[in-house]
């Protein structure tokens, strides 16, 4: 059995607060069991800017995290307070590589405005934000959606709905992240 | 439809095809994307597609014409257009031809989940609905069973009479009469109802695992037996317990039957504990019972306790004048499992329907309106899309005896489902077992 790196690694995209990214940090420690570390990087915003949408491609964040992937990784998770997009979609909140290695998120639709802008009387983004990083992360651990709507994993149609469910899974979420987990950590050879 | 619903992605963009689709997948729906027009079509002939998410602007044949096909060969799939532009003009058009909705690319993933899920939920509704009009009682059907000939009056009134006591129940009549829908809805007519309905394919069994089958056994009982395990008689306690193919038991298990129908208990293989169980008997078979006890195959005491209430079913060719009436329902059945439009039948067709004798009863007038409906469009049923419309001239080298036609019906099956026995049997309408036993008998193998 090969023992695999168990660190998260969270990339700093752009200027996003750092307390934000410290309550992810602590989050997926609680949540995962897992060593989370900050980094940062500049080259990877700039290559994914599609200047006719003023928007970032979400798909190409996700392939340049791949390529700044640091060997001792179990995941990366990209943060950032731009816009994202999907080829198909006009906007997302996050995406992430099915039962692969990188994420990213956005605060950018979290913060209940089209346009960015924190709505009066929103619940407090970090909230938010926590949610869709493991969310996020769930997803690369091959967690699919959720019927349950208190389940972290749920989908949720809009921020507003997003606000009812929890920042953890539901125990059937649960019991299917600790088997998945256990597959990503240890190699069975 | 549930949320694993199917859908359909028809764009020419590749990355269109690949986001969408994957996208779709993690949304726990069933979807496979096409590229053109052409693909589309091809996917709808080839399999049932719950949703098709359909681009407007294509090269070669455009949306609108994917849709018309669309509508023309599976009138209950839902489409949703997908445009670039917000062309109003053409979405109007296409909402004229038939399209539910349509969508603006780059799509809003909030308006496609919640389009998507009102689909889902609609369809759930209507399929409810479909199914529970189907229950309600009409004067020509009681249950499942549909018949609106004397004969079939007759036997809905016998079912009335005994289902709500609890008398031993004989149901006998030809392969294909429909004996265990009989049992069935005696069942579900009793204040048994919502306790278990337990069948046994007696004849498909070996009588050693029939009878553990039935009674059970305790740990220990045989080499294997590691754990203790209850039998149907146990599973169908406060229930029914329906016993097909009666006819074909041992006489030693004949014995066990009567001891458990007199005694109202029995004891699990290797066990010494009795066990009480209240259970409704019903049993089935297609063989003259009468007969067999006097031949001395079949014991005479257990003839007469099982045959407290005779339920004998006619034979299709004994009450013609239900054969439309079930064309009618089994078209109706394989219009919605196929996603067809017939709703009709050519004149030649049913006088060929009505003169042919039916060996295989019921079930066998379902796998031929199954099989005509399969392999083509409708609306109209058609003579050449019947089994037996040559009969008299049969073409050189298909075959004439009725095994061969089994023989050959079966395989084509098999083949048609990739060899999943399951499926295979609930199309044929047939047991599992009793397909592994023709399969068996036959000596298929998979090529």
């Amino acid at each position: 059995m090969i023992i695999r790196p168990r660190i998260v690694y969270i990339v700093r995209l752009g200027e996003v607060e750092s307390s934000h990214l410290t309550v992810i940090s602590e989050s997926l420690q609680e949540h995962f069991g897992l060593e989370a570390k900050i980094i940062e990087d500049r080259t990877i915003l700039p290559c994914a800017l599609d200047a006719a949408r003023k928007q970032y491609n979400s798909n190409l964040i996700l392939k340049k995290l791949l390529d700044i992937l640091p060997a001792d990784a179990l995941k990366i998770l990209g943060v950032t307070d731009f816009d994202l997009f999907s080829p198909i979609f006009s906007y997302v909140f996050g995406e992430a590589q099915f039962g692969g290695k990188c994420a990213v998120i956005s605060s950018f639709r979290l913060r209940g405005h089209p346009d960015g802008k924190i709505l009066q009387g929103c619940p407090p983004l970090v909230s938010r934000i926590e949610k869709e990083a493991i969310h996020e992360l769930g997803h690369t651990f091959g967690l699919r959606h959720c019927a349950d709507p208190d389940c972290v994993m749920h989908y949720s149609v809009g921020v507003q709905c997003a606000d009812r469910k929890f920042a953890f899974f539901c125990p059937a979420c649960r019991e299917m992240m600790v088997w998945h987990m256990a597959t990503d950590l240890f190699l069975k050879i | 439809m549930t949320e694993d619903a199917k859908i359909l992605v028809v764009d020419d963009e590749p990355i269109v095809r690949l986001s969408l689709t994957n996208w779709l997948q993690e949304e726990n729906y069933q979807a496979r994307a096409v590229g053109d027009g052409a693909g589309a079509i091809a996917a709808i002939q080839e399999e049932n597609w719950d949703i098709v998410l359909l681009d407007l602007k294509m090269p070669g044949m455009d949306g609108l014409e994917v849709l018309r096909k669309v509508k023309e060969i599976a009138p209950h799939t839902v489409v949703i257009m997908m445009t670039a532009y917000a062309s109003v003009p053409s979405s109007v058009q296409a909402m004229k031809e038939g399209a539910y909705d349509y969508i603006i690319k780059p799509l809003d993933v909030e308006e496609l989940t919640l389009m998507l899920n009102k689909i889902v939920e609609h369809q759930h509704l209507v399929t409810e609905n479909i199914l529970l009009r189907k229950r309600l009682t009409d004067r020509y059907t009681y249950g499942d069973i549909i018949g609106k000939s004397s004969a079939m009056q007759g036997i809905f009134e016998l079912i009335d009479s005994v289902a709500d006591t609890n008398a031993t129940v004989l149901i006998t009549g030809e392969t294909g009469t429909g004996k265990e829908l009989v049992a069935r809805a005696v069942h579900t007519n009793s204040s048994r109802r919502y306790s278990p309905f337990i069948a046994v394919s007696c004849g498909a069994l070996p009588d050693t695992l029939l009878e553990s089958e039935l009674f059970g056994y305790e740990k220990g009982a045989f080499t294997g037996a590691d754990r203790t395990k209850k039998g149907r008689f146990e599973l169908a306690h406060g229930g029914t317990l329906f016993l097909d193919e009666i006819g074909d038991i041992s006489v030693k298990t004949q014995i066990k039957l009567l001891r458990v129908l007199q005694e109202r208990n029995f004891q699990r293989l290797g066990g010494t504990d009795l066990v009480d169980v209240d259970v409704r008997l019903i049993a089935a078979t297609n063989r003259d019972l009468a007969k067999a006890v006097e031949e001395n195959a079949f014991r005479s005491d257990l003839y007469y306790r099982l045959n407290v209430v005779n339920i004998q079913l006619p034979p299709l060719r004994g009450r013609k004048d239900d054969i439309p009436l079930l064309i009618t329902h089994f078209m109706e059945k394989f219009n919605v499992e196929f996603n067809k439009k017939f709703d009709r039948v050519e004149q030649a067709a049913l006088d060929q329907m009505m003169s042919y004798p039916w060996p295989g009863n019921v079930r066998e007038l379902e796998n031929v309106v199954e099989r005509a409906i399969v392999i083509d469009q409708g609306p109209e049923l058609k003579l050449r899309n019947l089994p037996f419309c040559n009969i008299e001239q049969p073409a050189q080298g298909e075959p004439e005896a009725l095994e061969d036609v089994e023989r050959l019906h079966i395989t084509k099956m098999l083949e048609r489902h990739d060899w999943n026995v399951a499926k295979t049997a609930r199309i044929l309408n047939i047991d599992r077992t009793t397909l592994h036993k023709k399969i068996k008998k036959f000596g298929l193998e998979r090529q």
